[in-house]
């Protein structure tokens, strides 16, 4: 067979995905909201934006080792209870007190991944009873909604730097540190152990290791999270996590990253959570009952994930393997 | 005869273990508490177990095809408020209220079932999203209410006795040993536990997979549905976010009843006494006014401790072979 | 002693000596050839001293330093470098990545590591000769011969004194071979060690000047390639022989046509493949194990479907959907993989005999028991399974016995075509015996019988016929006075049929 063969490779659909969404959804507002889409908007929208984006590039992390990190939703309940019961009042304090709480995101990831990988567990069964553990600890922290957030912390996390909010310029750091994580030992590691565990262990890749570090990163971006969502609701609440669990799924999703294929983006995952906010928002507008946004969200949720399904299959159909 | 019981007895013996512990724990506990293990109170104890065990039961046939069933919560309220509502909103005779209940819990099942075993949509994603999608459709249908009170006739079934024994409490353990004359002798039962070890197997053995995984998932939201009209029954209305602590409980007791959440092992009975044992602890929980944030963090770390506790029993070469079967590259 | 020695090297696996006591000896400047069949122990004696396979004894020794690497990269480190078949590539990373895998480029920060690593692939595929691959692209885009030649560069860009290449022309263009023929000779040049595991006899002779042979996981011996003929090798390679007794071969061939396919074709695995087979026939099928065995039974067993292609079943074209369609239509399957795909093994011995059928012995979805125990006691019989007690898991069972379980699985379905995949691997002579005389029961009864054996002793004593597959199609069919193990042997390594 001397045949060149010019391949002729169908671009990755899953990558434009969210940016087709987005110029939809920006069509649609502006023709129920003409105008309302400028600078001052984008402000006030980083910050609903920034708890979201955090969680969806922790999940992303973790759907291209094959896992699924339910704790989150934990976690931001968690972390969030315990910034506003117990963040002292100084800028000293607070400061220690921030970094405390990624400290407990990163103890709560790693311990996911130290059972995930030690006793050979399923991830989404593992993170459940993480999930139910940390729950659980934000519940024994506040019954109901509560706690004394310290305004120095909130103005902190809230203020604006000129015209721009730190919400805002830290999504943009976010996309830039996902340039570099991608070229990152790191983030190679992860996606070799995604897409071949032998071939990643033969490389010399210390696979348990890779898995642990992304739990880890999952748990930090958590608690980030929950730290925002602190300040920005100035309130703990038992059950701030729980909405997020789904969200950030679909952020990870509709963000376009796909184990089969190969591919993944910071970008991509804050995109899906800006498209995620973006969605209710639009539905709210356009006059939509609330309780609609949760069956919508669901619905969001399990079509992009069939999406994403249909491309691996398409992807996977060169290989002669059976469909069970 | 009897050498098939002793042999039973042997295979289940930490089915037995559990049973003797839940009875110890009643015995144990009622020395502390006045009331606690007396006759009322087991009565109690009888019609929580009625509803949890209707749910656990109904989860097991999902955790043996290895997946989960998250949409429990809002299935269980689902079900109730349709009944409420449709009752007295809606103008619905009982009747047909249940028939509603029943044919669409028998559809919603089916289509998370659909969606896990055709689509390869992944059975925690499907499902917890289906949880989502219900609410939203029920808080759409009831214009944000919750059904009111429950029909006269449901109540007084589900508060009917039989000397100190709740009439809901035989409907459970008949259930119990319905489904459990289906996991053991039907063919139905068969090709769920090869599905279950194997699916690869069980497809190259001719058992329609997509089928087998998706009638488990139907067989749940029916059981979740029932559950959430008994509890109406008892409690006299429905109300929204009724089923929400069942969720982590169900699995807790599932994972304590020796059904493996790898799938494939494990039976009714086992998840009955995990729901037993659960009832009695929930019981205990409340008695010893334990906060509920510390319960929900209990069950975490029991359904934690079972699952490693499963995954020490299992060597490491069995682990590779597992896996290799789930379908990774090892 | 050699530059590279190996000593008394042997591993066993379960119960079987993939090695035994294995001496072997290769030095600088050799482009050394092994031979041998499947089970040979090939593969494995490279995989030990890659250090991708743990060994139970015996030392290896390079350069007279003894070798005590424990993991592929340190392996590496000492000299010993495996060029696998494209199976250790990551397929979502790009060359660049792949070639530099967990290595250390001295970059500063992780976006110029790309930039790095670019440059120095552009270097190592300019110093190798490599033409026509970019370097930033994602290796899945790949065709299956670029990879194996990133693979091989890999291999070559660290710089091993050994370097074994494991059925490396297999996946590659004629002009990559060429390329690879030019390297190899330069390699020779540099004083390295060349391994060249192949089993085509005209490659052999092209590339290599030593050739070993493994036969059952024994050295068989050494000789220089323009010092022998093939015939001698091929000698070499089947041994001494006779070591089981198979039942009477009788004429059992009816002249009804059951099962035909068409241009049965699916990329890279079966190559426009047409056969015809004939009710009370056994046809085996021959060849070294990974020629499209696997895929061509997959895709008559309706397992998975082929991409071009029909099949015709009794003259009727059928479509094939599932192992559930084929075996309602008398086709069944015992496949390749005993415990993933043949047995569930946490399963009982009953449930897993009578699982195929489940559905037919039900009342109202129950099982009936009188049914079940007549169909458990005739499957039990028929192939005299030692069986204490059938609810028991069938793990508890031998290799052996298990095997008769997953035949007697197969023949509650009263097929009318038997695929075979291997079902005689891990069995004792015995049990071979037994099974080979039901076949031929069955084959006289108006059945067919297809299967695949890596034995070739059995596939002559047993078959009427045997087509032999290399690289996706059928190169020879092979009956009567022409159906011989040398013959199979010979078309499996494309040499000339005598």
């Amino acid at each position: 067979m001397n045949k060149k063969q010019i391949k002729f490779r169908l671009p990755n659909i899953s990558v434009f995905i969210p940016y087709i969404i987005l110029i939809i959804i920006i069509f649609i507002m502006n023709i129920y909201q003409p105008g309302v889409i400028n600078f001052n908007w984008l402000n006030r929208q980083a910050d609903s934006w920034i708890t979201l984006a955090l969680v969806g590039i922790g999940q992303t992390l973790v759907f291209m080792i094959g896992g699924t990190d339910l704790s989150v939703g934990g976690l931001i309940s968690f972390t969030n209870c315990l910034a506003a019961v117990y963040m002292p009042d100084n800028t000293m304090g607070i400061i220690v007190y921030s970094i405390g709480i990624v400290l407990v995101g990163a103890f709560a990831g790693m311990f996911n991944g130290l059972i995930i990988v030690k006793f050979n567990l399923q991830p989404f069964i593992a993170t459940l009873t993480t999930w139910a553990i940390w729950s659980g600890g934000a519940l024994c922290i506040l019954s109901v909604d509560g706690g004394n957030v310290p305004q120095k912390f909130t103005q902190a996390l809230l203020y604006k730097f000129g015209s721009v909010k730190v919400s805002l310029i830290l999504l943009l750091v976010l996309a830039i540190i996902g340039v570099f994580f991608k070229a990152s030992k790191l983030g190679i590691a992860m996606l070799a152990v995604g897409s071949n565990e032998k071939g990643a262990y033969y490389g010399g890749i210390n696979v348990n290791k890779t898995k642990i570090w992304i739990y880890t990163t999952s748990g930090i971006l958590a608690a980030c999270a929950g730290l925002f969502r602190t300040a920005q609701v100035s309130s703990g609440s038992p059950t701030a996590g729980d909405s997020f669990i789904l969200l950030s799924c679909a952020a990870a999703v509709i963000g376009g990253c796909s184990v089969a294929v190969g591919y993944y983006s910071f970008t991509g995952a804050i995109l899906g959570a800006v498209l995620m906010r973006l969605l209710t928002g639009l539905m709210v507008v356009m006059g939509v009952s609330s309780y609609m946004t949760s069956l919508l969200q669901g619905v969001i949720l399990i079509i992009s994930v069939c999406i994403s399904s249909f491309t691996a299959m398409f992807h996977n159909r060169k290989k002669m393997e059976v469909d069970i | 005869m009897m050498e098939k019981m002793k042999a039973a007895l042997k295979n289940n013996s930490d089915i037995m273990g559990n049973y003797l512990i839940a009875i110890l724990l009643v015995i144990i506990i009622s020395f502390f508490y006045r009331g606690f293990g007396g006759l009322s109170h087991i009565s109690v104890l009888m019609s929580d177990l009625a509803i949890l065990g209707l749910l656990v039961i109904g989860q097991t046939f999902v955790v043996l095809t290895g997946g989960i069933d998250m949409s429990v919560p809002y299935m269980m309220c689902s079900s109730a408020v349709v009944m409420n509502y449709g009752v007295n909103a809606k103008g619905w005779s009982v009747a047909a209220a249940f028939a509603i209940v029943f044919i669409g819990s028998l559809l919603i099942g089916a289509v998370s079932g659909f969606g896990i075993a055709y689509l390869k949509v992944h059975p925690m994603i499907m499902t917890y999203g289906m949880n989502s999608i219900l609410m939203g459709a029920l808080l759409s249908w009831t214009d944000g209410t919750a059904g009111g009170f429950t029909p006269q006739g449901l109540i007084s079934f589900s508060k009917a006795k039989i000397g100190f024994i709740p009439v809901i409490t035989i409907v459970f353990v008949v259930g119990m040993v319905v489904l459990m004359l289906i996991l053991k002798r039907s063919s139905y039962g068969k090709k769920l536990y090869a599905v279950g070890n194997c699916k690869r197997a069980a497809y190259f053995s001719g058992v329609n997979v997509r089928i087998t995984v998706l009638v488990a998932y139907c067989i749940s939201a029916v059981c979740a549905a029932a559950g959430g009209i008994i509890m109406i029954g008892r409690v006299g209305q429905s109300y929204l976010g009724m089923g929400d602590s069942y969720m982590f409980i169900t699995l807790a007791a599932v994972a304590i009843g020796g059904v493996s959440m790898n799938g494939g092992k494990g039976h009714v009975i086992g998840a009955a006494s995990g729901a037993l044992i659960i009832t009695i602890v929930l019981s205990a929980l409340t008695v010893l006014k334990v906060s509920l944030g510390m319960q929900q963090l209990l069950y975490g770390v029991v359904l934690l401790a079972a699952l490693i506790f499963e995954s020490s029993q299992t060597s490491r070469e069995h682990k590779i072979l597992f896996r290799k079967k789930k379908g990774e590259q090892i | 002693m050699s530059y590279l020695e190996i000593k008394s090297l042997s591993k066993s696996f379960g119960g079987v000596k993939a090695l035994q006591d294995v001496d072997f000896g290769a030095d600088k400047g050799e482009i050394h050839a092994l031979l041998g069949e499947n089970g040979a122990g090939k593969s494995t004696l490279i995989k030990c001293m890659g250090a991708c396979q743990s060994y139970d004894s015996g030392e290896i020794f390079l350069g007279g330093q003894k070798l005590t690497a424990t993991h592929p990269k340190q392996a590496m480190a000492a000299g010993i470098g495996i060029v696998f078949q494209e199976l250790s590539l990551i397929p979502n990373l790009s060359v660049a990545d792949n070639l530099f895998l967990g290595m250390n480029l001295g970059n500063k920060t992780s976006v110029t590591r790309k930039k790095i690593a670019c440059k120095k692939a552009k270097a190592i595929f300019e110093k190798f000769k490599v033409e026509g691959v970019d370097p930033e692209r994602n290796v899945e885009t790949l065709s299956l011969s670029e990879k194996q030649t990133i693979e091989i560069v890999k291999v070559l860009s660290r710089n091993t004194e050994v370097i074994v290449f494991d059925e490396a022309t297999s996946a590659l263009t004629e002009t990559r071979v060429e390329w690879l023929y030019k390297l190899v000779k330069q390699l020779q040049q540099e004083n390295k060690i060349i391994i060249f595991i192949s089993h085509r006899m005209g490659e052999i002779r092209r590339f290599c000047n030593v050739v070993t042979v493994f036969r059952n996981g024994q050295n068989v011996g050494t000789n220089r390639l323009d010092k022998i003929e093939n015939d001698e090798l091929v000698q070499m390679m089947l041994g001494r022989k006779m070591t089981g007794f198979y039942p009477e071969k009788v004429n059992t061939c009816r002249e009804q046509i059951v099962l035909e396919t068409k241009d049965l074709y699916f990329e890279h695995y079966l190559d426009h493949i047409n056969i015809s087979l004939k009710l009370g026939e056994v046809v085996g099928i021959g060849g070294l194990a990974g020629q499209g065995q696997n895929a061509l039974l997959l895709a008559l067993s309706g397992a998975v479907k082929a991409q071009k292609g029909e099949i015709f079943l009794s003259g009727k074209e059928m479509k094939l959907k599932n192992p559930r369609k084929a075996m309602d239509a008398g086709i069944s399957l015992v496949p390749e993989e005993r415990a993933a795909e043949g047995l569930i093994l946490e399963l009982s011995i009953a449930d897993n005999l009578l699982l195929p059928v489940i559905s037919k012995i039900t009342k109202v979805g129950m099982i009936n028991k009188k049914k079940e125990k007549e169909l458990l006691a005739h499957a039990v019989e028929s192939l005299s399974i030692k069986v204490g007690n059938i609810a028991n898991p069938v793990n508890s069972l031998s290799g052996g016995n298990q095997q008769k379980v997953v035949l007697a699985k197969l023949m509650m379905t009263n097929p009318k075509v038997l695929l075979l995949y291997d079902f005689t691997r891990g069995v004792d002579v015995g049990t071979k015996n037994t099974m080979f005389t039901l076949l031929r029961q069955l084959a006289a009864d108006g059945n067919c019988i297809l299967f695949y054996s890596t034995d070739m002793e059995e596939l002559v004593n047993v078959c009427d016929r045997v087509l032999v597959m290399d690289s996706g199609s059928i190169k020879a069919d092979l009956s009567e006075d022409k159906l011989t193990e040398e013959n199979i042997l010979r078309a499996s390594i494309g040499d000339g049929v005598a």
